[in-house]
């Protein structure tokens, strides 16, 4: 297409006429040239140290080796870490091609032991896909700046062309039209003149408020995206330890009314951890009654320790009950052995309820030995351990 | 140079071409803001340790291993242990946490003899000496099961990053928690209060591991 190049041999033609007469000196068109070399001699510097840099692999283990973590360096592969458990990975792997194992056979293999985390190169899939795309954005980016980066530093000149297309200056013309060809984003670059300037200012404002809204979205985005590890926290959530922590639907228990609690007991009898909750609240208030309500039917449904603790308790302060307490107490230790409030208990109803200071003191010095006792609680436990010896003494 | 491209030139109107480099250069410095916004929510994560990870093991069958006894002779088979409750340990004596969860660990495996539960003690790249030295200075647990990994393959079969990691294996050969890091007396009580009450307990990080050394 000759009459699309045209408007580029005109481009070329606005800069000052040469002394040869349209010609351009050698020294210029070196100059000219000199960065397209320049680029084009790194790039093949880094091409061959690519290339040399990385050995092939001798064989498929290796090549295996080097698409895995090391479990226990910092960011290198199997392939390059002398680490125990590299060596050992690396014997496994060989073993695995000698059975006849496929790559992909081989590399599920370690992604069923470590997860996905120990594959060198994430999978273009989900989460990981950001990494793969950001490097194309960032090039694109690239050559958008340079796009725009010559389009402004050749626009101010532009209006100069209409006086200078002689025919004088068709060869040096020609010879930056090949240059204009040559380079990757060319097309884009031969401007005209710019748009005037009245009407952009709007348009720039618009457009500045755009990029900022879209990058506001974008990091705000990614941080939702990310969801940062609690410290000292787990990691595979699944329901057991939140029991303590907080209530099912992940909200504080502790801010909870007892009135909504019992709404959602009683609109969810089978969901055990919330009557609970509930019944562990009546019971730390001392309404021993509404407590035993929810236990029981809790114990109806399951022998829950605690429940079976709580109910213990309740049955010997209420009911003043001391040998179905301490039965009660001791169902609960089989279930939960090193459970010191059933401890507790159970030596507080030996002790004073059954008289058996013998038993109590056994007890107690149970509770004692439990590690994860604070100062305080091993301060009175010693003081009750006292008491019960003190009783065995006197009988 | 046909008659409308002189048309245009002196007209100054834009030519076609114009808007769309403009769109280019905006496509750019957004492209590049974002490259730099998303660099540095990520960045702002290099405090955290890229090491912690959930283990894939979870509600997976337990690997088999038959490993040699430390003290003495036999072997120990987790495939023959299969209907008690069975808790993994690494551990080697150059790991500062295991020294520090040894006496939960011993204490663990006495207050949970009577219910079933047989505490394993794998020794993980460490010399049988150093090991035997170790348990010496520190004391065995009763019917602790303290074994060797020579060649570390029971420890890359439990997907092992670094030490201690402790894995609970339920009556059916099941791994259904893992505790990473130092553990805990009460830790491992409430973790295997929910493994004999056949629930799912969870996964716990309670900090870093330590990787074998010249790793």
């Amino acid at each position: 297409m000759p009459s699309r190049l045209r408007p580029s041999g005109l481009a070329g033609a606005r800069r000052p006429p040469t002394l040869t007469g349209g010609r351009p000196l050698p020294v210029a068109a070196a100059r000219r040239w000199l960065p397209v070399v320049v680029l084009v001699v790194l790039v093949a510097v880094v091409v061959a140290g690519l290339a040399q840099g990385r050995p092939a692999p001798r064989d498929r283990a290796e090549a295996l080796a080097a698409r895995l973590r090391c479990p226990d360096c910092q960011s290198i592969s199997v392939a390059e870490s002398d680490s125990q458990t590299a060596q050992a990975i690396r014997a496994e792997i060989g073993q695995l091609v000698a059975d006849g194992r496929s790559d992909q056979q081989v590399l599920d293999h370690f992604v069923a032991r470590y997860g996905r985390w120990v594959l060198l190169d994430p999978p273009p899939r989900g989460a990981t896909l950001l990494l793969w795309v950001l490097p194309v954005a960032a090039l694109a980016a690239g050559v958008g700046v340079l796009v725009g980066y010559r389009r402004r530093a050749r626009s101010p000149a532009a209006p100069r062309v209409d006086t200078e297309s002689g025919a004088g200056d068709q060869a040096g013309a020609d010879a930056e039209a090949e240059v204009e060809i040559q380079a990757p984003t060319g097309a884009d670059g031969w401007g005209g003149p710019p748009a005037p300037p009245g009407r952009s200012r709007r348009r720039v404002l618009a457009g500045i408020l755009a990029g900022v809204v879209a990058l506001a979205a974008i990091a705000f985005g990614v941080t939702r995206a990310l969801v940062p590890r609690p410290a000292g926290g787990y990691v595979t959530g699944i329901e057991a330890a939140q029991a303590s922590q907080a209530s099912p639907g992940g909200r504080d228990l502790s801010k909870v009314s007892d009135a909504e609690l019992e709404a959602v007991v009683a609109a969810n009898p089978e969901v055990l951890d919330m009557r609970l909750a509930l019944a562990h609240r009546y019971f730390d208030r001392r309404d021993y009654r509404k407590a035993l309500e929810h236990y029981k039917i809790v114990l109806d449904r399951e022998p829950h320790p605690q429940a079976l603790a709580h109910v213990g308790w309740i049955t010997y302060v209420l009911l003043q009950r001391a040998d179905l307490a301490a039965e009660l107490l001791e169902r609960s230790l089989e279930r939960q052995p090193g459970d010191p409030e059933a401890l507790w208990f159970l030596g507080i109803v030996q002790l004073h309820g059954l008289k058996d200071a013998r038993a109590a003191a056994a007890t107690f010095t149970r509770l004692r030995d439990l590690p994860g006792l604070s100062g305080a609680e091993r301060r009175q436990v010693d003081g009750l351990l006292r008491t019960a010896r003190a009783a065995e003494a006197r009988r | 140079m046909t008659a409308v491209d002189q048309d245009k030139r002196h007209t100054g109107r834009p030519p076609a071409r114009a808007p769309r480099a403009r769109w280019a250069r905006r496509l750019a410095i957004a492209a590049v803001a974002a490259v730099v916004v998303t660099g540095g929510v990520l960045g702002a994560r290099f405090g955290s340790d890229p090491t912690l990870v959930a283990s894939p093991l979870l509600g997976k069958p337990a690997p088999r291993a038959t490993l040699r006894l430390l003290d003495g002779r036999g072997q120990v088979s987790l495939e023959a242990l299969r209907g008690q409750v069975v808790v993994v340990n690494f551990w080697a004596s150059w790991c500062a946490p295991c020294r520090a969860e040894h006496p939960d660990l011993v204490a663990a495996a006495a207050a949970y003899r009577g219910a079933g539960v047989r505490f394993v003690g794998v020794v993980y790249q460490d010399t049988p000496q150093a090991a035997r030295r170790f348990l010496e200075e520190l004391g065995r647990g009763r019917d602790y099961l303290y074994v060797t990994d020579p060649g570390s393959r029971a420890a890359i079969d439990f997907g092992v990053f670094g030490i201690p990691e402790t894995f609970f294996i339920d009556r059916r050969g099941t791994v259904v928690a893992k505790i990473t890091g130092k553990s805990s007396f009460p830790l491992l009580a409430d973790t295997l209060d929910q493994v004999l009450a056949g629930r799912t307990p969870q996964s716990r990080q309670t900090g870093r591991v330590q990787p074998a050394p010249g790793g």
